[in-house]
């Protein structure tokens, strides 16, 4: 899967914001931030074809964690992510 | 016949043909920004009014794009080059804009009566100016912006939040406050400071000022039956500011432009969240709470 084209992740005044822009994203309105962890995911998956577990190992780098608890996490991110659309399979 | 202006302290140029029946009288309004034609300065963009324009090919459908209840369908070649179709309130076309991808070049035809070539025109040069000054730290915001103390106070909303309610209540409780700009008003950041701008542009009011001010706050309206103010965060503030502005989410050197401006001027400038009722008290209410004091 990927990050759909035309989403770019910002720091706007210290918070992590996704802006979208490009024809295909015309209707899509929201502002979304995303916390430390999920930005350090973004950023490791980000124009790059990536799995769960690429997810997953961005986390383990970044954070002391165990591998369950990163997966489960994970699982709930991308899960929003795809509910908001960003992600195109 | 050619025409300079200079509005947020940026200069452009209007080419009207010879011989049409186009000519400066159609922007009235522009007539405080007007400066001699230097033909030696550079120009944020010309824009070349000509009835008899014009386009070679029609590009690919972007979208049908409300403005103020009026419509505009563009369109887009392989190259970038842009055509615009400007129609009024009552659907009626208005202008035909064409322009290069960076909005510097433009030509335009105008159709119909006084009245629809003047909205068809200033229309065409609101476009050309926020989209050529996307990436030199300008926006052209949607907002009322009164003037207190030598310092500009921005309300933004939505038609029909009241703004102008707000704003011409400060007018009337505040003293010494003036109205700067009613609708359009350019906001720039320059040596990082914000500083607002009257323009050409100021909706069914006319306020058509050719003044500055730095920016002191901006202000996201609601109407509620009660009257309550707080700061925004950084989300609530983006989320003000950015549909506020003109932009073109589709391309990418405007957006991208834009938004990097609405981050400084968020940096630089608090922003506040005013729930109103249309009174004196949601007025001295958001007066003693945003304003800059000396």
């Amino acid at each position: 899967m990927k990050i759909k084209q035309g989403f770019e992740l910002r720091n706007i005044c210290g918070e992590n914001i996704i802006i979208a822009h490009g024809v295909e994203n015309i209707d899509f309105t929201k502002v979304i931030s995303l916390n430390e962890s999920a930005a350090d995911v973004w950023n490791a998956v980000v124009d790059k074809d990536f799995t769960l577990d690429d997810m997953v190992a961005a986390i383990m780098e970044n954070y002391d964690i165990d591998a369950d608890t990163a997966h489960a996490d994970c699982e709930t991110l991308l899960a929003d992510w795809r509910k908001v659309g960003f992600i195109a399979d | 016949m050619k025409k300079q202006y200079k509005v947020g302290r940026l200069p452009y140029r209007v080419i009207f043909a010879e011989g049409g029946r186009n000519d400066e009288r159609l922007i009235r309004s522009s007539a405080p920004f007007e400066v001699a034609v230097d033909e030696t300065e550079a120009m944020l963009f010309e824009l070349h009014v000509d009835d008899t324009f014009r386009p070679a090919h029609t590009g690919a459908e972007i979208g049908q794009f409300d403005c103020g209840g009026s419509n505009h369908g563009v369109y887009r070649q392989d190259d970038g080059t842009y055509q615009i179709r400007i129609s009024d309130v009552q659907g009626r076309q208005c202008c035909l804009l064409e322009t290069t991808a960076d909005f510097s070049a433009g030509h335009c035809a105008l159709n119909g009566n006084d009245d629809m070539r003047t909205f068809g025109l200033n229309n065409a040069l609101m476009m050309m100016y926020a989209f050529a000054a996307a990436d030199r730290g300008t926006l052209l915001m949607h907002a009322s912006v009164v003037r207190e103390q030598g310092v500009g106070y921005l309300f933004l909303g939505v038609s029909g939040t009241g703004k102008s309610t707000h704003t011409s209540n400060w007018l009337r409780y505040i003293p010494a406050t003036d109205l700067m700009n009613d609708d359009n008003p350019v906001v720039r950041v320059i040596d990082n400071e914000v500083v607002v701008f009257g323009s050409p542009w100021s909706g069914k009011t006319p306020c058509y000022r050719n003044i500055e001010a730095p920016v002191g706050a901006f202000v996201q309206l609601r109407q509620a039956p009660h009257n309550r103010i707080r700061r925004q965060t950084v989300v609530e503030a983006f989320s003000s500011l950015l549909p506020s502005c003109s932009v073109m989410k589709w391309d990418a050197r405007v957006y991208r432009g834009i938004c990097d401006t609405v981050t400084h001027v968020m940096e630089a400038v608090p922003t506040y969240f005013l729930e109103n009722l249309p009174d004196e008290a949601a007025v001295r209410l958001s007066y003693e709470t945003i304003r800059v004091k000396a």
